[in-house]
């Protein structure tokens, strides 16, 4: 990033010399905003805003307008029915009357359109109706982004902070405040936008018309969207050309069918009440999954699946998996074992619980694996022996990588260690002679994430350190805390390294 | 030529295409190199390649890198077989980081060029039509002026400010949207 700096040119303004779209592509990269004042650089830009093709809006978290309570007074009973959002409905009107101020016959066509609230109102709603037919009309023939945020908080609210909403809550919240079914429905002519080649949307209510032609759609990202007459399948048979599709919070979706094309990539989100998906896996590269342990009867796969990369969080409150979840663990990553190369294993405690003498058998020889991320809070010393269990059967691990959730005091399942505590004396000299195949020959990467240093966690770390005999590179992260405890951390990290060569990095 | 990757090895027992440029040097290229231009792409499709594709926008001094760019790039988009698709494996997986990792550093390197050749770079890519190679080095122009100020921007890319103090204050009122 070095070389764009002042030099000596001859005086020459070769960017003012770039063609209008060239410029215009430039500035899509920029903030909105900026591009906007590109305007002020001399007459060549004046109307330069009309060639960028992207216009894309994140309304900041402000305490001040957020606050429920401005809602009961002055927002409320104000003449003039203009709700918080009031400044950021301002500033994409702005841009949007810009491009039309600026619009020539050279005028290019809008390529990205995203606006994120983070509440909306069923006030805005003749605004949003009003942009995004604007930006149906200004895409021309190429290919349009839509991406339709109405509504920031996240899906699910297992394993997030408290302020996030989830889905029940929102919609709760909105009827409080008197929003119709109706106040948050897109015009329908989005389902026959022939441009259209990714949408994603948040909390809006779709209501597509009988006809819904998406010609060109690639990418499906369904937040917080309700079901009505089974809207979603409906959606995504109407897309041929469908490659890349997430279903995130949608509690009404049960039965998802994916058999007419060849997905890429495949993401359900804490969709709590999904009883089947089907797809034809042949050409799926990608799958994340999150929410609770599944029926065995959800993932049906046809085709020969090449799952590379998964990503399977589960976020059931229970801290030790029982062992009609672990057999349905099993029976979902079994479909990823021979392929995945990539992947990440979040749950409540690290390792999922694959510690427990009955689980033994529990974890599936994943042959191809050279990435694994596991996330999850380590709790008792058997912690250490549920990843000895899981590194066995990865004989191929070039990369490891534990993400330490902090212990959640106030969580009432959070003492349930004694139960652990008993696992561990029946096992812990069995670790002692753990082959450990991938550590010995293949291990050269291992990232410790969040290490706060309690028993379990240096547990796990000596263990992992002291037998990786190639490894190279060793990065921890500690979270905050006085700096004689993580240089004492620091010093004892150092010790377990077996590998001196290592390259050592502590942040 | 030296063989860029396994990609390249791949489409060698495949056509190779001439390139020709504007001061008349030739550059033998495989297909899978040369297709990442949807330009070339075209006139292959349209048969009219015999005998080299002349390109008499481009200087052999730029040509040279937008190829040593293309042979990289083409080893990632292999296999992607020539659809529209905004879509390509190594853009949904992060699990060939090594990969990934060389690539950036390819591109970070690629990108330390003064900023004549940049501009050179960026017409040659437009002109082409390669649109991984346009957007790299449009962002490292957008990057390059991100947080500046009109003054800053003008000084530091020469640009002469030909707006009189009304005008200017016009453009003001009219982007009043842009300044919060």
């Amino acid at each position: 990033m070095a070389s764009v700096g002042r030099q000596d040119a001859g005086g020459e303004d070769r960017l003012s010399g770039l063609p209008d779209r060239t410029l215009g592509h430039i500035l899509s990269f920029l903030p909105t905003m900026e591009a906007g004042r590109a305007a002020m650089l001399s007459s060549r830009w004046r109307d330069i805003f009309a060639s960028v093709h992207t216009i894309s809006y994140v309304e900041l978290y402000d305490p001040k307008t957020m606050d429920t309570d401005t809602w009961s007074t002055f927002y409320f009973d104000s003449e003039e029915r203009r709700s918080t959002n009031g400044n950021f409905l301002d500033e994409v009107n702005g841009a949007l009357l810009c491009r039309r101020r600026c619009a020539g016959p050279e005028t290019t066509p809008l390529r990205v359109f995203r606006v994120s609230f983070q509440d909306y109102h069923h006030w805005d709603k003749p605004m949003v109706d009003r942009w995004v037919t604007y930006a149906l009309q200004q895409a021309g023939g190429e290919e349009l982004h839509l991406d339709l945020r109405l509504h920031a908080g996240v899906a699910c609210k297992c394993g997030r902070s408290a302020e996030s909403d989830s889905y029940e809550e929102y919609f709760r919240r909105r009827r409080r405040r008197g929003g119709r079914q109706s106040s948050n429905r897109l015009p329908s002519r989005l389902f026959s936008c022939a441009a259209l080649r990714s949408l994603r949307v948040a909390y809006c209510s779709l209501v597509p018309p009988e006809e819904i032609s998406l010609p060109a759609v690639e990418t499906l990202h369904l937040t917080g969207v309700r079901n009505p007459g089974a809207t979603i399948q409906r959606l995504i048979s109407a897309c041929p050309r469908l490659v890349d599709l997430t279903l995130e919070g949608c509690p009404e979706a049960r039965r998802v069918s994916v058999l007419d094309k060849r997905l890429r990539r495949l993401s359900l989100r804490c969709c709590q009440n999904l009883e089947s998906v089907a797809v034809d896996a042949s050409e799926l590269v990608a799958f994340d999954y999150r929410g609770t342990v599944p029926p065995e009867t959800l993932l049906t796969l046809h085709g020969t699946p090449r799952i590379s990369s998964c990503t399977v969080e589960f976020c059931d409150r229970i801290k030790l998996f029982g062992e009609d979840e672990l057999v349905r663990v099993r029976k979902l990553l079994d479909k990823f074992a021979d392929a995945a190369r990539y992947l990440r294993l979040g749950s409540r405690r690290l390792g999922c619980g694959m510690e427990t003498e009955s689980s033994f058998s529990g974890f599936p020889t994943f042959s191809a694996l050279r990435r694994l991320e596991l996330t999850g809070c380590p709790e008792s010393r058997s912690t250490a022996i549920a990843l000895a269990r899981i590194l066995e059967q990865t004989p191929i691990l070039e990369a490891l990588t534990l993400f330490m959730k902090p212990v959640d005091n106030n969580d009432p399942g959070s003492k349930d260690d004694v139960e652990g505590d008993m696992v561990t004396t029946t096992t812990t000299d069995a670790m002692a002679d753990f082959p450990a195949q991938c550590l010995r020959h293949r291990l050269r990467e291992f990232n410790l994430v969040h290490y706060g240093g309690n028993e379990a966690q240096r547990k796990v770390a000596e263990m992992v350190l002291g037998k990786a005999l190639v490894l190279q590179k060793v990065c921890v992260v500690f979270p905050k805390a006085p700096v004689a405890l993580q240089t004492s951390l620091m010093n004892e990290i150092k010790g377990w390294v077996v590998n001196k060569s290592a390259k050592m990095m502590f942040l | 030529m030296a063989s860029a990757g396994s990609g390249d090895e791949k489409a060698a027992a495949a056509a190779m295409i001439t390139l020709i440029s504007s001061d008349n040097e030739k550059f033998e290229v495989t297909e899978a190199t040369a297709t990442l231009s949807q330009t070339i792409r075209h006139m292959i499709e349209d048969g009219c390649t015999d005998g080299g594709v002349p390109l008499p926008n481009v200087t052999s001094k730029i040509l040279a890198r937008v190829i040593e760019y293309c042979k990289k790039h083409a080893t990632a988009a292999a296999g992607e077989e020539g659809s529209s698709s905004s879509f390509s494996d190594a853009a949904f997986l992060e699990v060939d980081r090594a990969f990934l990792e060389e690539l950036e550093e390819f591109d970070d390197a690629f990108l330390e060029v003064d900023r004549a050749t940049l501009f050179d770079l960026i017409l040659a890519a437009n002109y082409l039509d390669i649109k991984g190679l346009l957007n790299l080095t449009c962002q490292k122009v957008a990057d390059s002026v991100k947080g500046k100020t009109p003054e800053q921007i003008r000084e530091m890319y020469n640009i002469v400010n030909d707006l009189t103090p009304e005008e200017e204050a016009e453009i003001r009122r009219e982007t009043q949207w842009a300044f919060e």
